[in-house]
């Protein structure tokens, strides 16, 4: 069972565009995905990175050690969305051979959110792996 | 600071459309006005719930023990969001007025995630954080 899901998220990485219903992003996205969504200026691609955000937050809030970090830099930015987008989209063109874990597009907003808080706030930034 | 840290979010999490794009869902919206917008069919509704559950999924698949029930569920199941809605909305209609923290968007999905995976496979969830 242990190596069972992650051989099964591996496979349903590699699912085409295809295999999505109303092709938008889904939770196991790939960054390219996001990215291709963010280029063609897809609003739900926008409110994608808006929705993990907030569970990101959130979880800073419920105490997540991890992602403390999340819920002081909201604090202090209100965290504007349009302007983490840059860091998500840098990431990823950083990052073109990510491994299948590190390559979801929830990764990729995690990874651009870390680094507008770096750039942007004093705050100790910490990332999970 | 950690009692400024909770007066800032409290302050933040009821701040009005305002500070918001106009009429658009952020990290700022709260469990009632992403119901609204899934009511009104809003495509940007669905977008933002499918990041709220590739966060959480993605936290569990990275050994937060919180969801390490949403990796599994999202895995067996691929999540179908149009299904795990109807329990979003519940769980919103189900707290009309939920705490400070309890206004997040988030937390609504959290918890329509929850019904929805206890619902559809055998998955044992622990109490979800507040």
């Amino acid at each position: 069972m242990r190596y069972a899901l992650p051989v099964a998220a591996t496979l349903l990485l590699a699912l085409p565009a295809a295999a999505q219903p109303d092709g938008g992003l889904r939770p196991l996205s790939r960054s390219g995905d996001l990215k291709a969504a963010l280029d063609a200026g897809d609003e739900r691609a926008l409110a994608y990175v808006a929705g993990a955000l907030d569970a990101l937050i959130l979880r800073g809030s419920q105490g997540d050690p991890l992602l403390f970090w999340t819920r002081q830099c909201f604090s202090a930015t209100f965290l504007p969305v349009e302007d983490v987008i840059p860091h998500v989209v840098a990431w990823i063109d950083a990052n073109p051979d990510a491994p299948s874990m590190a390559d979801l597009a929830s990764n990729a907003v995690l990874m651009g959110f870390a680094a507008y808080c770096a750039e942007e706030t004093a705050f100790e930034v910490r990332t999970p792996q | 600071m950690r009692y400024a840290l909770t007066i800032a979010l409290a302050l933040a999490l009821p701040a009005p459309a305002l500070a918001q794009d106009a009429g658009h869902l952020s990290h700022l919206s709260t469990g009632a006005e992403l119901v609204a917008a899934l009511n009104a069919g809003d495509a940007e509704a669905m977008g933002f719930v499918r990041g709220t559950v590739a966060s959480v999924y993605h936290r569990g698949a990275q050994g937060d023990e919180a969801f390490h029930w949403a990796q599994r569920c999202v895995v067996e199941t691929l999540m179908p969001i149009d299904q795990v809605v109807p329990y979003i909305t519940a769980w919103v209609n189900a707290h009309p007025n939920p705490s400070p923290v309890g206004r997040f968007a988030s937390i609504a999905v959290m918890h329509g995630m929850a019904d929805y995976c206890t619902r559809v496979i055998d998955i044992p969830i622990p109490a979800l954080p507040e």
